[in-house]
């Protein structure tokens, strides 16, 4: 293995991480708000809509990412539905990744006991004031442990958009592998990952650190 | 100034409460004591607007007064849980001081120094920067009584407070409520102490246990 192999392939890696990267960020930003909303859909007292975001919840969960990646890239334009390659993925990837979040959020507000919100009425915070500084910080403390475990997961199934031919860290290191015929490059890509996940780990410690502070 | 006309609690079939009548004055402490299960706790989360009554009136000064929308909205009764029901994640001060900055809108700092002078009254100072998980039993309920009080409500409401406290602390609690009560507080104590209501009560309301 050499130094001067590695440089050469490494500007290919490199794209393929930003793509993989903006997979990653761009659905951790829409998808966290989508599920926190949801999961409050969940409690609606609005059965038709409660009915609609179980159904969702359960259609997401029950089937493989993969299948619904296929289905909206490979699926849709047969009903003349078409999404560009990226959009395809940002857009199969928010709508899965909601649904795991919405079923964390809703534990996690259900976690909050009424008792917190009856006090807050009695003080006279209306109800966006008591969601805002009474419910969710109580929320976050209590999901973030299995919100850190869906964000390492989607790390690693954000490399699932390989199957739609999207140019993703993955299918970088796969190119060059077939290309130099070589192990390497996917080493390389192993490595990455690796240091993309301990990276999370380290930051997600600290964001459960932050919410140590009381019992 | 407070009077209960009739009131009239149902769930379902039962009836929780039956035909209350009482009245407070100004300035005085009504306890209202019964047995397990007599409505004591259903009874006060009526006049304080947690939970609506099916049958009777209130008065507040002789004016009609809806709990459920009245006090909710101008917060002229104040409840001290039994349980406290302290926000965890906020500090002693936070937690007295965050509905006079959020409701009565005032500054961060006017709302902190009113809260510490609270506290100060309540023997709390020494806690301010601590969360409720490490204080003991009585100093939760007096963060509870501070947080309460931050609204200047016209009548204080407690349920129980000497049940989660040890036995010792129940004349500080006695103390704290005559000492609320010569500084002109209205009081409403739910109890099933009668010798606790006897130290402190002006008037004692008995509800009857629940009739099949
Ligand atoms: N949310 C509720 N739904 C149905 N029944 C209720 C509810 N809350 C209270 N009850 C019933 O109403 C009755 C009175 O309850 P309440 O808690 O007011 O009694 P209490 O006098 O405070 O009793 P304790 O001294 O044990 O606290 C009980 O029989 C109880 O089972
Ligand atoms: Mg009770």
């Amino acid at each position: 293995m050499s130094w001067q192999y590695l440089s050469e392939i490494f500007p290919a890696l490199l794209k393929g991480t930003k793509v993989t990267l903006s997979i990653f960020g761009l659905t951790l930003l829409l998808a966290i708000p989508l599920g926190l909303l949801v999961s409050l859909g969940l409690r609606s007292r609005f059965k038709p809509l409660r009915g609609l975001l179980d159904f969702y919840v359960w259609l997401m969960r029950g089937t493989p990412l993969l299948l619904q990646l296929i289905f909206v890239f490979y699926g849709l334009p047969l009903i003349h539905l078409v999404l560009e390659r990226y959009a395809a993925a940002l857009f199969a990837f928010v709508l899965n990744y909601a649904a795991y979040f919405a079923e964390i959020f809703r534990g996690g507000l259900q976690s909050v006991d009424q008792g917190q919100v009856e006090a807050a009425q009695m003080l006279r915070l209306n109800s966006r004031q008591t969601f805002r500084y009474i419910i969710l910080p109580q929320v976050n403390k209590k999901v973030i442990p299995a919100i850190g475990n869906e964000v390492i997961n989607l790390v690693k199934d954000s490399s699932l958009v390989y199957v739609i031919g999207l140019g993703d860290l993955l299918r970088a290191g796969n190119i060059a592998m077939a290309r130099d015929v070589t192990l390497v490059p996917l080493l390389a890509v192993a490595v990455i990952y690796l240091t993309l996940t301990a990276v999370l780990t380290w930051a997600l410690r600290r964001a459960e650190k932050h919410y140590a502070y009381y019992e | 100034m407070l009077t209960l006309k009739g009131i009239t609690k149902k769930m379902g079939a039962r009836t929780i409460i039956d035909q209350v009548s009482l009245a407070v004055e100004e300035g005085q402490t009504l306890c209202i004591v019964g047995p397990s299960g007599a409505g004591k706790t259903t009874l006060l989360r009526v006049i304080a607007g947690l939970t609506p009554f099916d049958q009777g009136t209130i008065e507040l000064d002789g004016q009609r007064f809806v709990p459920v929308r009245d006090n909710l909205k101008r917060g002229l009764i104040g409840v001290v849980f039994q349980d406290f029901r302290l926000f965890p994640h906020l500090t002693t001060l936070e937690n007295v001081a965050l509905a006079p900055r959020l409701v009565l809108n005032q500054t961060g700092a006017a709302a902190d120094q009113q809260a510490q002078k609270l506290l100060q009254q309540l023997d709390l100072s020494q806690q301010a920067a601590q969360y409720p998980f490490q204080l003991s039993g009585g100093q939760k309920q007096r963060v509870g009584i501070a947080r309460a009080l931050a609204l200047r409500p016209r009548i204080l409401c407690y349920d129980e407070p000497t049940s989660a406290l040890d036995p010792n602390l129940r004349d500080s609690v006695r103390d704290l409520i005559l000492q609320l009560k010569a500084s002109g507080m209205t009081q409403i104590v739910v109890t099933h102490d009668l010798a606790f209501a006897r130290q402190i009560a002006d008037q004692t309301y008995q509800l009857a246990p629940y009739q099949v």
